[in-house]
């Protein structure tokens, strides 16, 4: 039997985690980060699925104190209430996981033992679980408000690293401990297309929304989408695209929710319509932020595009078709938001009275250990990939090629990182020069709002970047737009609507007096004795 | 070593209170802690019988088994905390009184191995229950007393006329030989036997339908009081009426619908407590959704699951217990139980002391509670008993979803008033924490004492005469 | 169903009839009545049914009272009626004294802090209060 507690997969979690949450650490609160931290510990390194659901729960606790500090009272019950949700579903899970095994060690867990339909109703519960902490779509109420509501520093750890335990609970469930179990492969279709549904809403969602730390939030939900899309192929190519993406998602959030962090800090402004020029005021953290973003975009050049290289080659070996369509419209949307990170933040006209502070120094470290990271990936793109295949052979995948670390190799072909980003970088350097060439009399505006050839003439707080206002046309697009406006909330609190009606019910019961307490008492022994027997 | 002990030395104590007046808090503690240590040293001679006798029938008979020892230690434990907290404020003769008796009626409840020296501790622990409920002496407190009393004398009403009826048709009174007669009773009058016992049982331990007056008389009572009647009185009727239940054999039937209505008031209770903003009507209810759990498990007469009911019962206890406690030194600053008070105060430890033991009320890990709940649902799930694994799980999200409203006010709110906790309470309390600390990690001591009290409850462990 | 009582059955019946005829009254009190001392009232009536009842049922004409004293020496169920229920009844008497004289006291206690003693007026427990 295999010994799963010591896995690679366990180290490379675990490894991300502590590579995000170190720097991070801030007196106020260190109990709690701690207790998080040691909380990811015993979930990645369990052996049993006790172990695991007490580190799955005392994650869901401890985030949720630290959250406790800054969100607003509803976003924290619906914080709380959607990851116990998805606890007790992983809890119902390991129950009947018991009633069939009478044991929860992961060595006596035997899935072929399991009938179909209990195996297909594990597989239900846990995917309620991974759901909803991945934030897939009707499960994903509570992502954007607690991360927009976290410190700026703490949604950095949300975002990077507490969304990616779902993804770790379905790879150990489903690829190592019920890999044996007759999961009905419609669940997966439907959890593929899922991905990919949730991925193509919060791309949209993402780009309309004018505060920073929301259009990160959706960012994070579309991305963990592909990732869902691709491990539900439940292939090896597939699993270590999902691995790769982790990794390179994990950096590439650190990095932007660190620089908005830092944005933050300088400017106390959180949305996109009160930032805009502060490529003047600090342009280490614009260089940054683009290298995040290209990254983010799936571009080549930079360590996005080998994780995307691998989505879309793993769909492609899949002849899934549809599924990778899908997930390109949704990977190219995703220029739009990304543009509007650059803009809205950097570029354009900087607002009036605009009193700036500085940025904690130690707010670089992890931008630039991500950004270096990202960087190196790029020329080296097979590094993870031995690493990451050693994981997939553990799991029973075939092992992937690493042998040159310039090259990395797919199903349907390689290419060379150094070489790559070579091209691109002489090809971006020509195109600047050729620009700088042919708009070398270009002058530069001294007043922003020289812009009287318009024909109107803006007012001193009329603010005309074009980051500002972007994403409202979407509203206007026929097919965009309903899904701009519905929003599964609606159904979750008509839920709890529901509940405290019921709620009111009940405890007006609670509330009568003495006489009628003895007379119910006295009815239900007289029904008893004429109904019972 | 006398089980007589466990009923003569408060009683004693009471009869000597002329003597130390002015010193009967420590009299309290001292008097707890040594029955928690006769109860203690009680661990190697299970199972005990004491026999007092006049002429046979005349015979008040006490018994101390597996399941009933973990109770009374138990509720020595939870007296002699209880008893320790009060040692700060000082002497207070009602408090004394009251609650010597109720140790004395709750340890009867559980030894007494026959029905009507089971009705008289009954008496006993509802008398001193009454007067706990009045110790505030404002119209709160007797309007609950008196409500208590209305509701308390109709349950014992119906208590004594099932006695009565079991005597007159069977005549005898001990448990045991009860057990081996009451098959020859008349099925009809059988019903109408068990019918009376559940009412009689059924409203004291808190049961869906016959628990309307609970929050009431909780809201009426000191926190500190809450604390005794969620983890002691409750618990006492509750094993009786469940240990009455298995020796009498009553069939898959009877014992569906006493899972059914267990079922009910968890599922009453939660949902009572999801709009609640009264700390103590919340707790309230947080305890009668517990007895609903535990009367669940209970009811499937299952050796595992009876195992992971008595560790529910332990787990509850000591969490309850410490959030009471912790309450009563709120309600004791701002004179209040509004749920908004738990915004207005800041003082680290109490915090933490009031999330933790919240967490473990919730079954959440790494705490006793988790481990208690766990084992339930595998017991529940082993049984196939789905519905009822799902039943649980929805519903502790209704839990979830109140008591992590009340633990929000921590970090939020501003002007909040530094709070001043002593030490001793916070050694009393952090002890209690750490004991669910302790248990939650290494459950396996504690899991092991209570399948031996399972087994013994389930395995008709009566003494023939 | 009370048949099983063994002899005198046409006494005990009429006993049995009788008591809850009364305890049937006491319960109507019991959930009727506003005044809290009336309801109290009700319940010591209600009491009284059932040890009447207990006690009227374990009566045999041809026997003898209980009671130990010269040519008595010994409890002989074939000479005198049980002696365990007329104990029974007796401790059961006092606790219900006991009990009834608190009720009666918090009423009193009850009564000079509000001014009533209705049951349907007693509004001081519930959500904020």
């Amino acid at each position: 039997m295999f010994h799963f507690e010591a896995t690679l997969l366990a180290h490379l979690f675990f490894g991300l985690s502590l590579l995000v949450i170190l720097p991070l650490l801030r007196r106020r609160d260190l109990v709690l980060h701690l207790l998080l931290l040691l909380s990811l510990g015993i979930l990645f390194y369990a052996s049993s699925l006790a172990t695991l659901f007490i580190g799955w729960e005392m994650m869901g606790w401890s985030s949720y104190f630290i959250l406790a500090s800054s969100a607003r009272v509803a976003t924290l019950q619906r914080y709380i209430l959607f990851n116990l949700g998805g606890a007790f579903a992983l809890l119902g899970a390991i129950a009947l996981l018991y009633g069939f095994m009478g044991s929860l060690e992961y060595r006596d867990i035997d899935a072929s033992l399991l009938p179909p339909w209990a195996m297909n109703a594990i597989a239900l519960l846990l995917f309620v679980a991974v759901f909803v902490k991945s934030g897939i779509i009707g499960l994903h109420d509570w992502v954007v408000d607690s991360y927009s509501e976290a410190t700026p520093l703490f949604s950095a750890i949300l975002s990077a690293i507490l969304s990616k335990a779902g993804i770790y609970l379905f790879i150990v469930m489903f690829m190592v401990l019920l890999k044996e179990g007759a999961t009905e492969p419609l669940l997966f279709e439907i959890m593929a297309w899922l991905g990919v549904i949730t991925s193509i809403v919060a791309t949209f969602k993402a780009i309309s929304q004018d505060e920073m730390r929301r259009l990160l939030a959706y960012s994070s939900i579309a991305q963990i989408g592909y990732i869902i899309t691709i491990l539900a192929l439940m292939q090896g190519f597939a699993l270590e695209a999902a691995l790769y993406h982790t990794l390179i998602h994990t950096l590439i959030k650190l990095l932007l929710f660190m620089n908005i962090a830092s944005i933050i800090a300088i400017t106390q402004k959180e949305r996109f319509s009160e930032l805009g020029g502060m490529i003047y005021h600090a342009p280490v953290l614009f260089l940054l932020l683009v290298i995040g973003i290209i990254a983010l975009a799936g571009m080549p050049l930079l360590g996005g595009f080998n994780s995307k290289f691998l989505i879309y080659t793993a769909l492609l070996e899949e002849k899934r078709a549809l599924l990778l369509g899908a997930v390109m419209f949704s990977s190219a949307s995703a220029f739009l938001y990304c543009y509007k990170l650059v803009y809205g933040i950097y570029l354009g006209q900087r607002p009036q009275e605009a009193s700036l502070h500085v940025s904690p120094k130690s707010y670089y470290l992890p931008q630039l250990l991500s950004a270096a990271l990202l960087v190196l990936l790029a020329l080296l793109p097979s590094l993870p990939v031995g690493y990451l295949s050693v994981i997939g052979v553990e799991l029973g995948f075939a092992p992937l090629d690493d042998s040159n670390l310039f090259i990395l190799q797919s199903a349907f072909g390689s290419f060379h990182g150094g070489a790559l980003m070579g091209a691109f970088g002489v090809a971006f350097v020509a195109l600047l020069g050729l620009l700088q060439l042919a708009h070398s009399k270009a002058k530069k505006v001294k007043d922003p709002l020289d812009i009287s050839y318009c024909g109107e003439v803006p007012r001193s707080e009329t603010n005309l970047h074009f980051g500002y206002g972007m994403g409202y046309e979407l509203h206007r697009i026929s097919f965009i737009a309903p899904l701009l406006r519905h929003h599964s909330r609606v159904l979750w609190d008509r839920l709890s609507l529901i509940a405290s009606d019921f709620s009111a019910l009940l405890s007006s019961l609670y509330s009568l007096s003495a006489q009628h307490v003895t007379l119910l008492a006295l009815l239900l022994f007289t029904l008893l004795l004429l109904g019972g027997q | 070593m006398s089980l007589l002990y466990f009923v003569l030395l408060p009683l004693l104590a009471l009869f000597l209170m002329p003597l130390y007046r002015k010193h009967l808090h420590i009299i309290s503690v001292m008097l707890n802690l040594t029955l928690l240590t006769l109860a203690l040293t009680c661990t190697h001679t299970l199972p005990m019988v004491e026999r007092v006798a006049v002429d046979l029938p005349f015979a008040i008979t006490f018994v101390l088994e597996r399941a009933s020892w973990l109770l009374l230690t138990l509720f020595t434990l939870i007296m002699s905390l209880v008893s320790l907290y009060h040692l700060r404020y000082g002497n207070d003769k009602a408090l004394f009184v009251a609650s010597t008796m109720l140790g004395v009626g709750v340890s009867g409840l559980i030894l007494s191995h026959d029905l009507f020296n089971i009705y008289i501790f009954f008496e006993i622990s509802s008398i001193s229950a009454y007067l706990l409920t009045a110790l505030n002496q404002d119209v709160k407190a007797y309007g609950g007393a008196i409500r208590y009393m209305i509701v308390g004398a109709f349950a014992s009403l119906f208590l004594l006329l099932g006695i009565m009826l079991i005597y007159l048709s069977i005549g005898v009174l001990d448990i045991g030989a009860i057990a081996e007669r009451f098959g020859l009773i008349e099925p009809r009058l059988q019903f109408l036997i068990l019918l009376s016992l559940f009412i009689g049982f059924g409203i004291k331990a808190e049961l869906f339908g016959l628990n309307f007056w609970v929050a009431d008389i909780y809201q009426a009572s000191r926190s500190s009081v809450g604390s005794l009647f969620s983890a002691l009185l409750s618990k006492s009727y509750l094993f009786v009426l469940f240990h009455l239940t298995y020796l009498l054999h009553v069939s898959p039937s009877q014992l569906f619908f006493l899972g059914l209505i267990g079922a009910l008031t968890f599922v009453a209770a939660e949902f009572s407590a999801f709009k609640s903003h009264e700390s103590k009507r919340i707790f309230a209810f947080s305890t009668l959704g517990q007895i609903g759990i535990i009367t669940l498990a209970l009811s499937y007469a299952d050796a595992m699951l009876s195992a992971a009911a008595l560790m529910l019962i332990l787990t509850h206890a000591v969490a309850k217990t410490a959030l009471f406690l912790a309450l009563d030194l709120l309600e004791r600053h701002f004179h209040s139980s509004h749920s908004t008070i738990f915004a207005r105060f800041h003082a680290p430890f109490l915090m933490g002391i009031i999330a933790l033991a919240g967490l473990s009320l919730l079954g959440i890990p790494p705490f006793a509670g988790f481990v208690a709940k766990l084992s339930i649902l595998t017991g529940l799930a082993s049984l196939e008993a789905y519905g009822a694994v799902a039943l649980i799980l929805l519903i502790s999200l209704i839990e979830a979803a109140y008591l992590f409203r009340l633990l929000t006010g921590f970090r939020q709110g501003t002007g909040k008033e530094r709070l001043y906790v002593a030490w001793s309470h916070k050694l009393l309390l952090g002890f209690m924490v750490l004991l669910l600390l302790g248990f939650g990690l290494m459950p396996e001591p504690l899991l092991q004492l209570c399948q031996a009290a399972a087994a013994s409850m389930l395995g008709g462990n009566h003494v023939p005469l | 169903m009370f048949d099983a009582f063994g002899s005198s059955a046409l006494l005990h019946q009429a006993i049995t009839l009788l008591c809850f005829i009364i305890f049937g009254v006491a319960l109507f009190g019991v959930l009727v009545k506003k005044n809290l001392f009336n309801i109290f009232l009700a319940f010591s009536i209600a009491e009284a049914a059932l040890f009447l009842f207990f006690i009227g049922n374990h009566y045999a004409a041809q026997l003898q009272a209980p009671i130990l004293f010269e040519g008595l020496s010994r409890f002989d169920p074939a000479v005198m009626v049980d002696p365990l229920p007329q104990a029974m009844i007796l401790t059961t008497i006092v606790i219900g004294i006991a009990v009834l004289a608190l009720a009666l006291t918090f009423v009193i206690r009850y009564y000079k802090l509000t001014g009533h003693m209705r049951i349907d007026e007693m509004d001081e427990l519930g959500e904020d209060r």
